[in-house]
């Protein structure tokens, strides 16, 4: 028996089940980060003294540039799916992955820098959500890695079998890796520049 | 087109921030003022959330209206309370 509404859509929410799904998830995960940056605001404005400019701002602004690509080469590998195009999706979908990788990695060198330097944690308020906010961050990014790691292995099956299905759970993952994206760019601001 | 623009939105924030002419609080709006026009391109260019269904549009708002009260809560908090950390 079919699961319905796998590629077409339903008539009461106009969405296939998976993006349905997703968008659900994506509203809880907003709430998740709102939360986070709710504690920012009350730490920030309720504190005395806050420290300002304690974060390398050019290493951030490059991340934020490879997380911003990141997000185009996932549209790239979509769209070559909606055009049939096998090798360019897997060529943007790989793309997407390494710039993931790459960013995570900037990231740990942060942390790295960070951590012999005496700014853990438990230094300061500031220092304990910075690494909250980030950690949380960078969390959602291996998620998603994970996720379009198995699109790129044994997950890659289904296009041979269901092509619209496939399609539409790169879409779906799609929606998670610019949410991803969604949540640095306000995230970089708050930590990195105010 | 939409990554050339978030490219450049990022860079101006970082501009701004550079900037010490504005002051603390009026840089910081503006900052964020430019960080939430970057989300909204990513929101609505890049999801594509005026494409979807009447579903998403609602759930969008309604995360909208909840994000803003979490938001403008703590600073009245601390307004009533005054500083405490």
């Amino acid at each position: 028996m079919q699961i319905p509404y796998t590629v077409e859509t339903r008539p009461d929410t106009g969405l296939y089940n998976a993006k349905l799904g997703i968008w659900l998830f994506l509203a809880s995960e907003v709430m998740l980060f709102a939360g986070l940056f709710s504690s920012y605001i009350l730490l920030r404005t309720g504190s005395v003294a806050w420290p300002r400019h304690m974060l390398p701002v050019g290493l951030a602004t490059l991340n934020t540039a490879i997380l911003i690509a990141s997000s185009m080469t996932m549209v790239m590998a979509w769209a070559a799916l909606r055009m049939n195009n096998w090798a360019r999706h897997r060529v943007f979908l790989g793309l997407t992955v390494l710039l993931g990788l790459v960013f995570l990695g900037i990231k740990l060198t942060e942390y790295r820098e960070h951590i012999a330097a005496g700014e853990l944690p438990s230094r300061d308020t500031f220092f304990a959500i910075y690494y909250t906010l980030t950690a949380v961050h960078a969390l959602h990014i291996v998620g998603g890695l994970i996720v379009m790691l198995y699109f790129l292995g044994p997950g890659s099956r289904l296009w041979a079998q269901r092509p619209e299905q496939f399609t539409n759970r790169i879409e779906s993952i799609g929606l998670y890796w610019h949410f991803v994206d969604f949540m640095w760019i306000f995230i970089f601001p708050l930590l990195y520049l105010l | 087109m939409v990554g050339i623009a978030q490219l450049v939105l990022t860079l101006l924030a970082v501009l701004v921030s550079q900037v010490g002419e504005l002051g603390v609080r009026l840089g910081a709006l503006a900052v964020m003022l430019i960080a939430a026009v970057n989300g909204g391109m990513v929101a609505v260019f890049t999801m594509g959330i005026r494409r979807e269904s009447r579903f998403v549009l609602w759930l969008a708002a309604l995360v909208l209206v909840l994000i803003a009260g979490l938001l403008v809560w703590p600073g009245w908090d601390i307004s009533q309370r005054g500083r405490q950390f």
